[in-house]
């Protein structure tokens, strides 16, 4: 592209903020006389009416084609400086505020030749900016939600309410999930027909809502705002005709026919045929309706979809595996929600008083098995405890816990779960025991008393946690989103809860992470409120994603396998290409390239290695280090604002770079700015598991520590390349380490590369 | 010492449930011994109590706490390093510092004398050494740092 650019150059003092620190008028002289530049203007307060004015007016009169803003950080006034009636990738905004004149107050030369490297640098990144413009494409406006306990149910009603057309696909014959098969649910102690009895009337009433149960998703493919959904359904083997007359019941000999329960939906019963006798067709005969078809085959059909709300729930944790509370081998050991079976089913007496054990945290909060709380089972246990106190007040009931956690209003229940006679102990039985008859035995040691107590129970409840159900890991691939740690689905927990790390893909309910009906229900709204907004308009796609260069590429896959978000396919002449509705344009991609053949749209590796080029190493003249340092977008860069903001000095030696993840550094740029001179790099992205792009951080700090041991081979000192973790909070942190970094160089001396 | 068992061995984590003691034989019999209770003296930095108490040395290293602990506490480990602990800083329990010597001497905790060897050599068995001094030397050379 070369030389031949027009671009204004407007340097701003900030009503002294700037101009007191940095000579910017020296600097707008200098400036003027340099290739590339076409207008130099000086403000006082360029984001005023009258600043933006000046910048348009110039652009037209003098036909520039590039702006370059030196003034405050590119985060501040983004409106006043965002419509300038030039296309915004051939703006720069170079920020000598917070990033310099505050920072280096004390050192007016400092901060002025500073000032200079970085208008020099930024104008070298201009030269070969393009502009770019957003990819639209249009977003079909309907939702499939996957799982139909309550937290889908209801994300589906919010959907459909605000008119949107929703496929709710669910694999059991009946809607509700585990809600359906409890007892009763706290806080309200209600029935679970009572909630999904008045959703199931609701859903039956919308014509925007398409059920299928016992069906499973195939295949998913197309991209966010335009999925197509592969749904295969099997067979129920009864259709609607059904009049719920119970015969088909009453002749199975081999219980093969799931039966509704009265507030079920669909309210017709199914056959599982791999329970039937061979050849036995006694159900279809007797069927006064004619409502059973015994040889159903399995159903495909494809829906398209716009978004995905996953609603798959949880299953209860399995206790068997430890081995000292017994479970299945002892009697009278159940687990609670085997005991929400037999409250409902009244399956044993409660006539005779009896003594019951609750063991709390059973596989939560345990290292070995599930290492989280599994949020419910404090208030589950309280609830059943109630239940118990309730049918035979004579019953005597004990809570062994760790903690017990009731937290906001469901204080109350634990109130009165006090005040009914519970009694709650902290500590934790280690074994449970059976000697011939149906009691358990076990001593524990109240760790308030201080002293062990021996205790004989009827019955003891084992709390067992929550885990994510199956249904998560048999979708991870299929619809290609991330699972935490514990099989959970991933989400940026505290900004993002709902949104999973694929574009148009959203989270309802507990297969987030463990949680009661309450917020089950609340999540289900967030999720249809994100599908919704994900609705309108268009899927507007940023236009600074990654662009492979096929000349340099050697098909070694590494940005396929190392893209955060798995946007990377191969195209037909089977070179790997980012499909840019999945792409974040976090550039992990661009750092991991061996062959640096991958450059974001608006920073790509030709435009960084000039500017390296650009930076003039001896800027402080020829004794002082120069530490570049690669800043990512969402956390360092702006705590590295903070400490402008905070007032906190850091010295002139520190010339940085914005990136949107540390991981999008490639290890090229690195070697290339040692090789010219810079006497330390430093990469500051984010703590490991606070990485908005996932594993971002975590490569760029195993890719420095790669690069610092080439270092050591070249005979260079591996400390001329770090990696800092830095939150967005860091600012002192920050600062200190430069400071530091900056003796250090000083004491291992000047980067015998440098010229 | 200290700090390493604060940052490798978990201690910070433990819950205070109580699960090592209910399950601790030695607690069944004596109620004053509470694992749970030396961990949380512990790591709020009263080592001195642990390693002054003879609590210590009552653990017979049956190691079901360890095996049960929800937070993979290796307490059974913790104790021991007690003891290695206690030994440095001079706490040593009369019966231990009395038994150390006979084991270095004899080899063994009973100390075989004239009378025991002439017994044996009534009843048609072998003479015992009264000293092994190879014992000694597997002490020295075993003698760990911390
Ligand atoms: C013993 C016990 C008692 C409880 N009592 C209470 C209480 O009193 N009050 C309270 O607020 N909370 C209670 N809870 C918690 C409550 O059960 C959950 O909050 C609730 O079930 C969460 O609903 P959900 O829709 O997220 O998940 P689920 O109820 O698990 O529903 C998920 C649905 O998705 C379906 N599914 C899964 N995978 C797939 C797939 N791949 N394709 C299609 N469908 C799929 C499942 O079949 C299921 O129907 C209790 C929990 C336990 C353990
Ligand atoms: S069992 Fe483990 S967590 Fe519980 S008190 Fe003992 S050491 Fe602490
Ligand atoms: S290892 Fe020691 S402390 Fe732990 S249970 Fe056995 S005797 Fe008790």
């Amino acid at each position: 592209m070369g030389n031949e650019i027009k671009t204004g150059l407007y340097l701003c003092t900030c009503e002294g903020e700037i101009g007191r620190v940095i000579d910017i008028d020296s600097l707008a002289e200098e400036a003027s006389g340099w290739s590339g530049i076409t207008a130099v203007h000086r403000d006082a307060f360029l984001c005023s009416a009258d600043g933006i004015r000046k910048i348009r007016e110039d652009i037209e009169r003098l036909g520039l084609d590039r702006v370059m803003i030196a003034a405050c950080s590119p985060f501040f006034k983004v409106r006043e400086f965002s419509d300038l009636g030039i296309n915004r990738y051939l703006v720069e905004r170079v920020n000598i505020r917070e990033q310099c004149s505050w920072v280096h107050r004390d050192d007016t030369d400092g901060a002025t030749r500073k000032a200079r490297t970085m208008l020099r640098v930024f104008l070298e990144k201009l030269k070969n900016s393009r502009p770019l413009e957003p990819v639209k494409r249009p977003i079909l406006k309907t939702a499939l939600v996957i799982g139909g306990g309550i937290a889908g149910i209801n994300a589906t009603l919010d959907a459909a309410g605000a008119d949107c057309e929703v496929f709710l696909v669910e694999r059991k014959p009946f809607l509700g999930g585990k809600v359906a098969e409890l007892h009763n649910y706290f806080p309200r102690m209600c029935p679970p027909s009572c909630g999904l009895e008045l959703m199931f009337s609701e859903l039956g009433k919308n014509r925007n809502i398409h059920v299928q149960t016992l069906s499973e998703i195939g295949t998913v493919t197309g991209s966010p705002g335009n999925f197509e959904i592969l749904i295969k359904t099997s067979p129920r083997h009864i259709n609607e005709r059904c009049t719920l007359c119970g015969r088909c019941l009453e002749v199975c000999q081999k219980n093969a026919v799931i039966y509704p329960e009265g507030f079920s939906y669909p309210g017709i019963p199914a056959i599982h045929r791999a329970l039937c006798e061979e050849g036995c067709r006694r159900c279809k005969e007797i069927c006064p309706a004619g409502a059973i078809d015994l040889d159903e085959k399995e159903r495909l059909n494809n829906i398209k979809a716009g978004a995905i709300v996953l609603s798959t729930g949880w299953d209860p944790f399995d206790p068997t595996p430890i081995k000292e509370f017994g479970y299945r081998r002892l009697k009278n050991v159940f687990t609670n929600i085997e005991f929400e079976k037999i409250s409902k089913e009244k399956k044993i007496s409660f006539d005779e008083p009896k003594r019951t054990a609750f063991i709390q945290c059973v596989g939560s909060r345990d290292e070995r098995y599930l290492p989280y709380c599994s949020d419910v089972c404090c208030m589950v246990s309280i609830k059943q405890a109630l239940f118990l106190k309730e049918v035979n007040r004579e019953n005597e009931v004990y809570i062994f816990h760790n903690d017990i956690r009731t937290p906001g209003e469901y204080e109350e229940l634990y109130q009165k779960a006090r005040k009914s006679g519970i009694i709650f102990i902290k500590g934790i039985p280690s074994e449970l025991r059976q000697d011939g008859n149906k009691k358990i035995d076990f001593s524990v040691f109240d760790t308030v008393a201080g002293e062990r107590l021996d205790i004989t129970a009827d019955m003891v409840i084992l709390a067992v946690g929550m885990r994510p159900s199956n249904g998560n890991i048999a979708l991870k691939d299929k619809i290609g989103i991330a699972l935490n740690k514990n099989d959970f689905i991933e989400s940026h927990l505290q900004c993002y809860p709902q949104d999973t790390q694929r574009e148009g893909i959203f989270s309802a309910g507990s297969c987030r992470a463990p949680m009661d009906v309450s917020r089950s229900i609340e999540s289900a709204g967030t999720a249809a409120v994100k599908a919704l907004k994900f609705f309108r308009g268009k899927v507007e796609i940023s236009a600074d994603y990654p662009v492979v260069n096929t000349l340099k590429c050697d098909v070694c896959k590494r940005c396929v396998e190392e893209c955060p978000f798995k946007a990377y396919y191969f195209d037909d002449k089977g070179f790997p290409k980012p499909e840019i509705s999945k792409c974040r344009s976090c550039g992990v991609c661009m750092g991991s390239c061996p062959l640096s053949a991958i450059s974001l749209g608006d920073l790509s590796i030709e435009q960084l290695s000039e500017m390296i080029d650009a930076l003039d190493k001896s800027y402080l003249g020829n004794d002082e280090p120069i530490i570049l340092s690669f800043l990512c977008k969402n956390d360092a860069y702006r705590a590295v604002d903070d400490a402008g903001i905070k007032g906190i000095k850091y010295p002139p030696n520190l010339f940085s770079i914005m990136v949107p993840c540390s991981g999008a550094v490639n290890g090229a740029i690195v070697s290339k700015a040692i090789s010219t001179g810079i006497d330390g790099v430093l990469v500051a992205g984010c703590p490991d598991e606070e990485c908005h792009y996932v594993h971002g951080s975590m490569l760029a700090k195993t890719r420095l520590a790669d690069i610092s041991d080439k270092l050591k081979e070249m005979y260079l000192e591996p400390e001329r390349v770090r990696f800092i973790e830095i939150s967005r909070d860091d600012a002192e942190k920050f600062t200190r380490s430069v400071e530091d970094y900056a003796k250090e160089l000083r004491k291992i001396g000047r980067n015998p590369l440098r010229v | 010492m200290y700090n390493y068992l604060l940052d490798k061995e978990r201690l910070r984590y433990c819950y205070q449930c109580g699960k090592c003691s209910s399950g601790c034989d030695v607690n069944r019999l004596d109620g004053s011994f509470q694992p749970h209770r030396l961990l949380h003296l512990i790591s709020i930095g009263a080592i001195d109590k642990v390693l002054k108490s003879a609590d210590i040395w009552k653990c017979t290293t049956c190691f079901t706490c360890s095996e049960r602990c929800p937070q993979g506490i290796r307490v059974t480990d913790i104790l021991w390093n007690m003891r290695a602990m206690a030994v440095k800083s001079g706490h040593i329990p009369e019966l231990l510092v009395h038994q150390r010597e006979v084991l270095l001497k004899a080899g063994r905790l009973y100390s075989v004398g004239p009378i025991d060897n002439k017994k044996r050599g009534k009843a048609g068995l072998n003479a015992i050494p009264e000293e092994h001094p190879v014992i000694a030397k597997i002490f020295e050379i075993s003698e760990v740092e911390d």
